[in-house]
């Protein structure tokens, strides 16, 4: 019950705009009750994977940090000991954080698009 | 009174010119009678064309009064259908709509005999940030085919600051991801994609290429990236006079143009 008495949540069926080659009409109709069923079995399993899909962005940027500094690896160079700290804490990045709010802090931004977390920064 | 005049031949009385009749008289040849013109001049109204009804559309066995230069510039006709030209592109239809907020776009029953091959252009904004867009083949009942669907991509995505590459497959798949990772808002996301269905071959594996533009969520740090893909679904089922679709995995598409042309050979 809210303020404005009861209030009753009724699921509006997704829809689909179509046009059709033998009627030449366009028309925008509601998803059938089975079409709808899959649909929202569809959105939950989107929803679900949501940790997932971040983790792996997660990893290609972590990636794409490593290969950076790869070259400080090569066997006539010597990889400073700040650089060597780093590279771990990118590997390790999958056990440090393991919640999808420690995704988020991971993946945040401020307004100009900058990574904020402290991690993607090189020493 | 009514008389009939019986002479083998007209002449003008002085001159080299002379007149049947005076405005609004109707002179009738009758059925049977031919009016030999063959080797002489014969001046058409200028309204012989513009006084007739106009037509907006020709049907195939409309027809087109011809001089047939392999048989003595004998008039002939020539009927629509046979005109040709070289092949063209024709369209076929499409969706130009702005917000009916629909998380799945069909063209259906698109494909036709007349058609081997099509072209698809197309752009929209909307659907849910992240989200990606899905694309799968109908049938002629509007069935979506659900698996078999083998995909590859690749292409580049840059944020201004840096360029990296970007791939992914779908290999066995239930359906083709064209579009990953889209942002919302203002965002336009552009694509291009060449059908093979195959409905007029013997096997039936239908096929699409397809360049798709797009502006990556990326948590906020948009990026655009390109992409050019393939994808064959291998099924042997022809999918003769159906069409294709586009779902957003989630949130909803807003403004949509997409349309649809078929190629013609002749």
């Amino acid at each position: 019950m809210c303020q404005y008495g009861d209030i009753r949540i009724v699921n509006m069926a997704d829809k689909k705009l179509i046009f059709n080659g033998v009627s030449g009409k366009t028309e925008i109709v509601d998803l059938t009750a089975e079409e709808q069923t899959i649909r929202d079995a569809k959105v939950k399993a989107w929803n679900d994977a949501s940790g997932d899909r971040k983790l792996a962005q997660i990893k290609q940027m972590r990636l794409q940090k490593l290969m950076e500094t790869d070259y400080l690896a090569n066997s006539d160079v010597t990889m400073p000991d700040n650089i060597k700290t780093w590279r771990q804490s990118l590997r390790d990045l999958p056990q440090d954080f393991s919640t999808e709010e420690q995704y988020d802090l991971l993946l945040a931004r401020d307004e100009q698009g900058n990574l904020t977390h402290t991690i993607w920064s090189k020493p | 009174m009514s008389s009939e005049i019986k002479a083998d031949k007209w002449s003008p009385a002085s001159g080299t010119s002379a007149t049947i009749g005076d405005s609004g008289d109707t002179f009738t040849v009758p059925s049977g009678v031919t009016l030999d013109t063959s080797s002489s001049t014969l001046t058409l109204p200028s309204s012989a064309i513009t006084g007739q009804t106009a037509i907006t559309s020709l049907a195939d066995t409309d027809k087109f009064l011809v001089s047939d230069a392999s048989d003595s510039g004998n008039l002939k006709y020539v009927e629509k259908q046979y005109l040709g030209g070289g092949g063209s592109l024709v369209y076929l239809g499409g969706i130009n709509s702005s917000n009916y907020s629909a998380s799945k776009l069909q063209l259906q029953q698109v494909f036709a005999d007349d058609y081997r091959r099509y072209k698809v252009l197309g752009k929209f904004q909307g659907t849910g940030n992240g989200a990606d867009v899905e694309f799968r083949w109908l049938n002629s009942s509007n069935g979506e085919l659900i698996s078999n669907y083998y995909t590859i991509t690749d292409g580049m995505k840059s944020n201004s600051v840096t360029v990296s590459n970007e791939e992914w497959i779908d290999w066995n798949a239930t359906k083709t991801r064209m579009f990953r990772d889209t942002a919302t808002g203002s965002h336009i996301h552009s694509f291009t994609m060449e059908l093979f269905p195959n409905q007029n071959e013997n096997v039936n594996y239908p096929t699409a290429i397809f360049q798709t533009q797009t502006w990556d969520y990326n948590n906020g740090g948009n990026r655009q990236r390109i992409i050019q893909g393939a994808n064959y679904v291998e099924v042997t089922t022809s999918i003769a006079g159906g069409g294709i679709q586009f779902e957003s995995t989630s949130g909803l598409f807003g403004t949509v143009n997409v349309s649809i042309w078929g190629y013609k050979d002749s």
